[in-house]
């Protein structure tokens, strides 16, 4: 079934455009890179200030509010690059399980991500708005559990490549 | 003389190990460069987004909120000890195929770009950083501004180059 698909999308004039421009792959894999040190690392700020593990004099609120639009903004600039590479080999992608785990855990840590900046922006709890401290219970499982759905997404994104591997 | 000492490094036993030359009866034959390719993954998505955080400041275009000495003192130890994992990562996969990389021009280059990035760090921090009490809380001098901006566009050079690499060997 995927494989049919995978077929077929590789048939398409689309793909067939991608790959022949040799330069376009490496360049939104690079652009791709780029957008996941965004991300990595305003998740990183986020749960590492949720767990009171960096020395930064600022609000959670403060903190979210600067980095969450861009790592919406680079996560619309991943699927888009994403979606190149997938267009330009889709068996390598498509029949991959782990990309499809990868895929899994995006919409979990954009969903959770997205709960985080509702949450923050329509109740603003109390704790959001201190310097300095550590957050609360929830906070703290969510810190927890995006630092590791991003770690997720990155190793089963660079081992997608290497598939093959796993079937030898 | 140089390629005798790229020689040497191939043969070391950390380099066959990167390279799949363990004995068969090991089942992760083939794995152990994956694993260092996402060692250094990490380790420059750390670099790159920290000292773009920073940059970002300098061009007043995000944490506007935050003094810029307070940010880099949160931020930036954070960018060397994943630059160390980077270079140490990157040492390991350069010695599995050293007399490969060394000759292949992107690697080069991003020697280069990183050698431009990091004089253009040095520049900022003896020369504008000094007046740091001046525009710490506000809008920063024009010359913090282009450091910043060129700081960014150095440091993409230098991913879009490492990308090449790959393509390229």
């Amino acid at each position: 079934m995927a494989g049919k698909w995978a077929d077929w999308i590789k048939s398409t004039a689309l793909s067939h455009s991608i790959r022949d421009a040799v330069w376009l792959v490496p360049t939104s894999q690079a652009i791709h890179i780029v957008c996941v040190a965004i991300v990595l690392s305003s998740a990183c700020m986020i749960s590492f200030r949720l767990l009171g593990l960096m020395q930064l004099n600022r609000s959670v609120r403060q903190l979210a509010g600067s980095v969450i639009p861009w790592m919406f903004c680079c996560v619309a600039v991943l699927l888009v690059t994403g979606l190149v590479q997938t267009i330009a080999e889709p068996r390598r992608e498509l029949l991959a399980g782990l990309y499809w785990t990868k895929m899994v855990m995006v919409l979990c840590v954009v969903g959770f991500t997205a709960w985080l900046a509702v949450t923050l922006r329509r109740k603003a709890p109390s704790w959001a708005d201190t310097t300095g401290t550590r957050s609360p219970g929830a906070a703290r499982v969510f810190a927890v559990v995006s630092l590791v759905l991003w770690a997720g997404i990155v190793i089963c994104g660079r081992l997608i490549a290497y598939s093959y591997l796993l079937h030898s | 003389m140089i390629d005798d000492v790229l020689r040497s490094l191939e043969s070391t036993s950390v380099a066959g190990l990167v390279r799949g030359d363990v004995p068969a009866y090991i089942s992760w034959e083939g794995w152990v460069f994956p694993l260092v390719e996402i060692v250094h993954v990490f380790a420059i998505s750390i670099v790159f987004g920290s000292i773009f955080m920073v940059d970002m400041r300098l061009l007043g275009l995000g944490h506007r909120d935050t003094r810029v000495s307070a940010l880099s003192r949160a931020v930036l130890p954070w960018t060397w000890v994943a630059f160390a994992v980077a270079a140490l990562s990157g040492s390991t996969m350069f010695i599995s195929k050293a007399s490969t990389y060394f000759y292949n021009v992107p690697f080069r280059l991003k020697f280069l770009v990183m050698a431009l990035a990091g004089i253009n760090m040095l520049a900022f921090h003896f020369n504008v950083y000094r007046t740091i009490d001046q525009w710490d809380m506000g809008p920063s001098p024009r010359r913090a501004r282009v450091a910043g901006a060129l700081s960014i566009l150095l440091w993409l050079g230098v991913i879009y180059c490492g990308r090449w690499v790959g393509f390229t060997t």
